[in-house]
């Protein structure tokens, strides 16, 4: 990883070290189209085509991505341990059981793509949209006795009963391949853009865990547990996922629209994205049950006729003893769509306040609410803004980015929406970082 | 370089940074899980097989066993029905033709017809009178048709003689008499020959031809070619034309290489006899067949029709009918026509009805008469097999004979004790019948020469000593017909008059014995009333029936078994387990458990023995049974050496140890009731680390 990034920020001083052909057109650049006031419609690092900067050809290419997890009561210690490959520690496990509540939640986003915007050349107020997304999402519910049983085992729960309902957990792993329109027009005062894209969604992998009613008794001295159960499970499958193989297919649009009031100067940014689902079809699992099980241990009939079962590991057993039904079958999931909706007030010719919401539907995310607030140094042109949000996976935080247009053909922008989980990652339970690139051609 | 290239190169490279960030997923933390992990429990018939079980008024429990030493098949075993085939092989040349004679004669008045006018009217003119012939020379007769088609058409000889006979009738004397003897339809010269004088009513004269190679047909013609007469030299004899040359054809010691003939109904074989069996001792007087057949086997190359005719007049079927096989074969053909005696019986008294062993059949092959010439050549023969084969009886009576069957062998030993490998025990009372069961309809005694258990895995070896038993002479009654019965003799052994207690205390896998049983060790005293079907056997068998009660020391119950938790088996995260043992037991038994785990090569890599504390037995209460379990709780943990024996170990073996323990106002020997039960549970306080990889 390191390697990789020495390799990057080298390569970067070469290309901007570069110099161009001194004969290379000169862009002629307009507010509009060559520098937005730096606000943006989301606090997020996804594809944003109402703010995202066109060239002078009207060729932009932009990649980004963006990773954000959060959870109510997971510190950023306790979640980067958990991804990346670290040892939870029993003070980690303690310091987020403090902030559990009754229902919890923990999501992972992560979202990367590369998208061209092509103005047509008869009229460049129309302009073409093309791209290709991965994205990733991970969302769980989880009541506080789950999170016991999960990191902590059923040890302390003697004679007590452990709540398991309403605990989810959801994954989606996608790939979307995407076209679309937008289109700008005016009333000779107020602007106006209005698109749509949709395309193809090619499922890598899916998981989706629903507990309707669960509880866990442990006896006293491990007696016995009674286990009452009624999930479902559905799985993509155990196929390796592939960008060659189709194990789910599905649809997805998005929507967009953004209104600029010049005299206000108030911009109203509203994006819908990846509406739509993928049906997993390819040899998925399900396992489903809905009973009650009171277990003593493995019932030997002749505790001298001890056999293979009894002996070994065997998964299948254990889920025949459960009664857990497996079967295949084929189901759909509802892509996590996300709607994001700010409001924007140029303040004089170099400042900008935000108030904005984001909403991921079909996740345990809750309302984010978020303000922004940011100043363009248009000679350097350099944007800075910050950043506060509250809702979505976790509780408060706030991030920083920055946008820096090098020449005239590139912009790049890195930030983050949760950097307080960065600097205090014991106390604040979300971290997020997001980039992009965009070409302008 | 032109920026836009530029642009694009840096996207590529953002891009392949973010794409090659990969999230690990070696993520753990640790965890305590409290669970049961197995239960059942033991009761007396995982101790002992249910179906050997009977339980009392009282719910005590008695084991009824029966052990089989010997069950001789005596039809099977002793008694061999041998096959009673009989060959018979004729040909042609075994055949010899009857001598055969035939007369030609020639009147006078015939030569005179023959010789004409003027001679021949005189001789006709004198018919009854005396006239003077004057000789005569170069006179001869026409062919003469012989007719021998009733005997043959045509006959090729081997060997045979023509003996021609001239005697002459004629009142005058003969010479120069030239025969000549030819076939009707080729003309082949059979015979010519010249009989020199023939006197007148003399002695006739002979000539012998031989027919070796000579091919005769039936149809011949004679010829005289000249005979010359000298007269009556002037003397009158008397003319009767009906005065004759009498020449007499005999054939004889005739053999033929082939013949053409309408052949007349013959037999070529009738045979009729009794069969005996040599039984070596036994006297049948009946016999019913299980399976078996009769056996006709022909094989036909006469160039006829061969009618065989089969019958055994004692053998009756189902039906009531006898034995009576009738098959054609036809021409060079062959007839393989197995007929099945299932079901018959056989009267072995034979033809007389006073013998035994003996049944009485008799063939016939015929040709019949078709009327149609048939050829029959040197190499045309007919063989025949009959008998009875592959007889196997369901019944024979008469006198079974004087016989001993000596008998040693080894059986599995009584099973009820299989799954114990050692220690002491004592049992309480034991009773055990041997119990002789005698299926044959004969009188017969049975010497046990020795009786024996042993342990093969201890080396363990015990005899019975028994006075009543080994070594004695036991008269066994004999089966009873109609309806039938075994006739048994039982002998008991218990602990007062044999060691038997000893046999069973060794938990013996193997049983021995070496008996002889006598079959009419008097003779034939019943005058041939004895009987044996295909039931009838010699049955000696151990009955047991013990009150399940004991005294036991480190009684030993072993089992092994595969184990096959691997890394594979979500595993690897174990920590250390804090196992526990919970028992309830009624058993009056205290009981220590020990297993063992052993690799592929039979290593021992650890063993789990919870600190050798034991599970503590059932109290009994005054009335020397166990009402309340005794509940125990004991523990052992399961760390590093013995947890990585337990994952790495392909088989463990389980070992249990009993020990009775009664109390001082009861036996030391303690009563085992049906309702007795150890129940086990093991929970595990397990310290598992769990991985993200788990999912």
């Amino acid at each position: 990883m390191q390697r990789k990034l020495l390799c990057l920020s080298i390569l970067f001083l070469i290309i901007i070290k570069a110099r161009a052909n001194p004969d290379s057109t000169q862009i002629q650049l307009t507010p509009l189209t060559f520098f937005n006031n730096g606000s943006t419609t989301t606090i997020f690092g996804i594809f944003d085509p109402l703010n995202a900067p066109l060239g002078r050809n009207g060729i932009t290419v932009v990649a980004f991505s963006d990773l954000y997890t959060a959870s109510n009561c997971f510190s950023t210690d306790f979640i980067q341990n958990f991804f990346g490959s670290g040892f939870i520690t029993e003070e980690m496990k303690d310091n987020a059981s403090e902030k559990l509540t009754n229902l919890n939640t923990i999501g992972v986003d992560f979202y990367n793509g590369v998208w061209l915007m092509m103005a047509s050349k008869k009229n460049a107020d129309n302009i073409f949209l093309a791209g290709i997304e991965y994205n990733f999402e991970e969302s769980s519910q989880f009541t506080s006795d789950l999170f016991h049983l999960v990191f902590y085992g059923n040890y302390d729960y003697q004679n007590i009963t452990a709540q398991l309902t309403d605990s989810k957990f959801s994954l989606t792993s996608v790939m979307e391949y995407k076209v679309g329109m937008m289109k700008i027009f005016d009333d000779d005062y107020n602007t106006f853009k209005i698109g749509a894209t949709g395309g193809l969604v090619q499922g890598l992998s899916g998981l989706d865990i629903k507990t309707r009613y669960g509880t866990l008794f442990t006896a006293p001295d491990g007696r016995y547990l009674d286990l009452e159960y009624d999930f479902d499970i559905h799985t993509s499958g155990e196929n390796k996922p592939s960008l060659t193989s189709f194990i789910g297919a599905g649809f997805s649009f998005d929507i967009f629209g953004k209104a600029y009031f010049q005299g206000p100067e108030i911009s109203v940014n509203v994006m819908m994205n990846d509406i739509g689902a993928v049906f997993w079809n390819k040899d998925p699992l399900q396992y489903s049950g809905d009973s009650t099980l009171h277990f003593e241990g493995i019932e030997i009939n002749n505790l001298f006729a001890a056999t293979d079962s009894a002996a070994t590991g065997n998964t299948d057993s254990l889920l025949e003893i459960i009664g857990i039904q497996k079967g295949e079958k084929i189901f759909s999931q509802a892509l996590p769509s996300r709607l994001n909706v700010s409001v924007s007030k140029n303040i004089g010719n170099s400042m900008y306040f935000t108030l904005g919401t984001q909403y991921i539907f079909n996740t345990p995310y809750k309302p984010l609410i978020f303000v922004q607030g940011g100043k363009t140094f248009n000679d350097l042109k350099l944007t800075v803004s910050a950043n506060a949000h509250v809702g979505g996976y976790g509780a408060f935080n706030a991030g920083l980015d920055i946008t820096k247009r090098f020449g005239n053909a590139i912009q790049i922008k890195v930030g983050s929406n949760s950097l307080l989980g960065l600097v205090a990652q014991e106390v604040f339970t979300g971290v997020g970082a997001y980039g992009s690139l965009s070409v302008m051609f | 370089m032109n920026k836009h290239y530029k642009g694009l190169l840096l996207i590529l490279c953002v891009i392949l940074v973010i794409t090659s960030c990969r999230r690990s997923l070696d993520t753990g933390w640790d965890t305590r899980y409290l669970t049961p992990i197995v239960t059942g429990e033991l009761t007396i018939y995982d101790l002992v097989p249910d179906s050997l079980t009977q339980f009392e008024e009282d719910e005590s429990v008695t084991l009824v066993y029966k052990s089989e030493l010997l069950d001789y098949d005596l039809t099977q075993e002793a008694i061999e029905i041998p096959d009673t085939s009989v060959e018979i092989y004729v040909s042609l040349d075994s055949l010899t033709l009857e001598d055969q004679e035939m007369e030609v004669s020639i009147s006078l008045g015939q030569i005179a017809i023959d010789l004409g006018f003027p001679i021949g009217t005189l001789i006709i003119l004198s018919n009854g009178d005396s006239a003077v012939l004057d000789p005569l020379t170069g006179l001869s007769t026409d062919p003469t048709l012989i007719d021998a088609t009733s005997f043959f058409e045509s006959a090729t000889f081997s060997a045979g003689f023509l003996k021609v006979s001239i005697a002459n009738g004629l009142p005058v004397d003969l010479d120069t008499v030239v025969l000549k003897l030819t076939n009707f339809t080729d003309g082949a010269l059979i015979l010519q020959d010249t009989f020199f004088y023939v006197p007148a009513a003399g002695v006739p004269v002979v000539i012998i031809k031989d027919l070796t190679g000579m091919t005769v047909e039936g149809n011949m013609y004679a010829e005289i070619l000249n005979f010359n007469t000298p007269g009556s030299n002037g003397d009158s004899v008397f003319i009767d034309t009906s005065d004759a040359l009498f020449i007499e054809f005999t054939a004889y010691d005739m053999e033929l290489l082939e013949a053409t003939a309408v052949f007349p109904e013959q037999n070529l074989i009738n045979s009729a006899n009794d069969v005996e069996y040599d039984m070596g001792g036994p006297e049948f007087t009946l016999m019913g067949i299980e399976s078996g057949h009769v056996v006709v086997y022909v094989v036909n190359s006469i160039n006829d029709t061969i009618e065989i005719v089969y019958d055994i007049p004692g053998a009756i079927g189902p039906d009531g009918s006898s034995v009576h096989i009738v098959s054609k074969v036809a021409p060079n053909d062959t007839l393989d026509e197995p007929f099945d005696l299932q079901g018959y019986t056989i009267d072995l008294r034979g033809s007389t009805g006073d013998r035994v062993n003996t049944f009485f059949q008799a063939l016939s092959a015929s040709i019949n008469y078709t009327g149609v010439a048939t050829h029959i050549t040197l190499a045309d023969s007919l063989r025949v097999i009959y008998g009875l084969e592959d007889i196997v009886p369901n019944e024979l009576r008469g006198y079974l004979g004087q016989y001993d069957v000596f008998v040693a062998d080894t059986t599995d030993g009584i099973n009820v004790f299989d799954q114990f490998t050692d220690g002491v025990v004592q049992f309480g009372q034991i009773n055990v019948d041997l119990e002789i069961a005698n299926g044959l309809g004969a009188s017969g005694n049975v010497i046990v020469n020795s009786l024996g258990a042993m342990n093969t895995e201890t080396g363990q070896v015990v005899f019975l000593e028994c006075s009543e038993v080994i070594g004695q002479a036991l008269d066994i009654s004999r089966a009873v017909d109609n309806p039938y019965a075994p006739g048994y003799t039982t002998i008991s052994l218990n602990s007062d008059n044999s060691n038997i207690n000893d046999l069973l205390e060794i938990f013996p896998d193997k049983l021995f014995y070496d008996v002889v049983m006598h079959v009419n060790p008097n003779g034939n005293e019943f005058n041939y009333q004895d009987f044996v079907i295909s039931t009838s056997k010699l049955n000696i068998s151990l009955n047991l029936n013990m009150p399940l009660e004991f005294f036991a020391s480190n009684l030993t119950l072993e089992n092994e078994f595969p184990v096959t938790l691997d890394a594979g088996s979500g595993t690897d995260g174990v920590g250390n387990i804090d196992l526990t043992l919970y028992a309830d037991n009624t058993f009056p038994l205290d009981a220590t458990i020990n297993i063992v785990f052993i690799d592929e090569f039979g290593t021992k890599l650890d063993s789990l023995n919870f600190g050798g504390d034991k599970i503590n037995p059932g109290i009994l209460s005054g009335d020397c049974r166990v009402h309340e379990p005794a509940t125990t709780e004991i523990h052992q943990i399961v760390d590093g050496v013995l947890k990585d024996a337990i994952l790495n170990a392909s088989n463990a073996i389980a070992t249990i140890k009993f020990n009775t323990a009664s109390i001082p106002e009861c036996s030391d020997i303690v009563k085992i009731y049906s309702d007795y039960v150890m129940k086990i549970q093991l929970v595990g306080d397990i310290n598992y680390t769990f991985s993200t990889a788990d999912f």
